[in-house]
């Protein structure tokens, strides 16, 4: 199965083709990132932009796939930055990427109050801008996969709106995004079980949702 | 066990199974219960599809960037400017909110204390010290001049029976044509003695005169009048409330104008 996704599953097929030892790498991005994180402590805007550049993509994608609406996820995006720049000073290490997307979900959340989400009512909201296709297309993939796949993210989507906001969070986190059950549970400030249990329910939701609208999924990926 | 709880228990460590993180002890009771259940191998198969298909979501790029605009100042320093305005502007308003009060129960107070032998009580003008010609000379009074019903009085007799006691101070005052003479006639019905021969009765005066209040007021009033501010100037308490109006104001601009800056930042 070819890996498209950002993640644990992004990260392994990158790491096969990168020539520098890993481990030297991710050091040398950590040392980076410690040193933007001070700057931005200090009020250093340029700073905090460089890791805004680093997770905006990842802030995001969990934004859309939580709202399933472009708007509303640049919004809650945006909200996710100037929360952390003003909030960065309570940022004592560890994992800054689960902060930011712990402050993500959670602007999220807040979007999905004022929204008050109801079932997605046009799925063109999920279509893909064409002229941005996504940094993890397959060149081998013809038009018609392509096009396939758009559909299938779209029903996925729809799926995915079906779910309770907690349970969907950790769905994407975990095998839209591909974080650990460790790291879920600090994004989401719960417990393993709790994340065990959410991803679980979730999955089989949504196993039920796609078996009972199986004409609606490419023939391809029919469950 | 039954077998249809059997398979309920397997199926509640799919999602685990799946991820790889069941203990040793429970991967193998679950691969031993599949190797015997056919429904539970469609489930679990049914299961690694769906989250495959998950796996193949598209990541979306971006459509913008979400680096925050570089501020010319600091924005804690804006989102701190903005709070001493409020919270000045908070004060200032409650301050004036305070003088208004104030007022209004010394107002008040006044209005309660000129009840009585009175017959109205001081004008708003009259406590804001607007005081008609005449009243220098109305410190020498010391009885109610409208105490009896007056007719028309004739110019000589009439005075002399009203204020006795302020007979002999006046009377060396009063001449015609002097200023103060002048001054009562032009406007102060209430100092008899200093009406010429043929001018304006007391009554014909206050039926004409305006009831400016002063002149009927008690010598308490009268003393307190005198005080005031002279002719058509501004109370203390009007200062106050315009200085505090401005100040709100001011404060109140300030505050919006540095939280637009916090939400453009």
């Amino acid at each position: 199965m070819k890996h498209l996704t950002l993640g644990r599953f992004g990260k392994e097929t990158k790491r096969e083709e990168q020539t520098l030892p890993t481990m030297k790498v991710e050091e040398e991005d950590g040392r980076k990132e410690a040193e933007l994180v001070r700057l931005s402590q200090g009020g250093d805007r340029e700073a905090f932009n460089l890791l805004v550049a680093r997770y905006e993509r990842q802030v995001y994608n969990l934004a859309l796939r939580m709202l399933a609406d472009s708007e509303a996820a640049a919004d809650a995006t945006q909200d996710c930055f100037i929360s952390a720049f003003a909030g960065i000073r309570g940022f004592h290490g560890g994992n800054l990427r689960a902060w930011l997307l712990r402050i993500a979900t959670n602007a999220c959340y807040d979007q999905l109050r004022s929204l008050k989400r109801r079932p997605i009512a046009s799925l063109d909201d999920l279509l893909l801008d064409p002229e941005h296709p996504t940094d993890f297309e397959d060149p081998a993939e013809s038009p018609e996969d392509y096009t396939l796949r758009q559909e299938l993210g779209r029903t996925i989507q729809a799926g995915l709106l079906t779910l309770p906001a907690e349970q969907r969070a950790v769905l994407i986190l975990s095998d839209v995004q591909g974080f650990s059950y460790e790291e879920i549970a600090e994004i989401t400030k719960s417990s393993l079980g709790t994340v065990k249990s959410r991803l679980s329910r979730s999955r089989k939701h949504l196993r039920d949702y796609l078996l009972g609208r199986r004409e609606l999924l490419p023939k391809k990926y029919r469950l | 066990m039954s077998r249809r709880d059997d398979c309920e228990k397997t199926r509640e460590g799919f999602s685990s199974y799946i991820d790889n993180r069941l203990d040793v002890q429970e991967q193998q009771r679950l691969e031993h219960h599949l190797r015997t259940c056919p429904d539970c191998r469609s489930e679990l198969e049914s299961l690694r599809l769906t989250i495959g298909l998950l796996r193949r979501v598209p990541s979306v790029p971006p459509p913008k960037s979400f680096a925050l605009p570089i501020a010319t100042m600091p924005i804690r320093r804006i989102v701190l400017a903005t709070r001493v305005f409020g919270l000045a502007a908070a004060c200032a308003a409650l301050l004036l909110v305070t003088v208004v009060g104030a007022e209004t129960f010394v107002e008040w107070g006044r209005s309660t204390q000129s009840l009585g032998p009175m017959v109205a009580a001081p004008s708003r003008d009259a406590d804001r010290g607007v005081v008609p010609a005449g009243t220098a000379v109305g410190q020498e009074r010391q009885g109610n001049i409208m105490a009896a019903p007056a007719p028309a009085l004739g110019a000589g007799a009439a005075q002399t029976e009203a204020t006795p006691q302020a007979t002999s101070g006046s009377r060396a005052a009063a001449a015609p044509g002097s200023p103060s003479a002048t001054a009562g006639e032009a406007g102060s019905f209430g100092n008899a003695k200093q009406v010429a021969p043929g001018s304006p009765t007391l009554g014909q005066v206050a039926q004409t005169s305006k009831p400016l209040g002063v002149t009927q007021a008690t010598p308490e009033s009268n003393a307190t009048d005198l005080s005031e501010q002279p002719t058509n100037s501004l109370s203390p308490w009007r200062v106050a409330e315009i200085g505090l109006g401005t100040i709100v104001l001011g404060l109140g601009l300030a505050w919006a104008v540095s939280r637009r800056r916090v939400r453009m930042n």
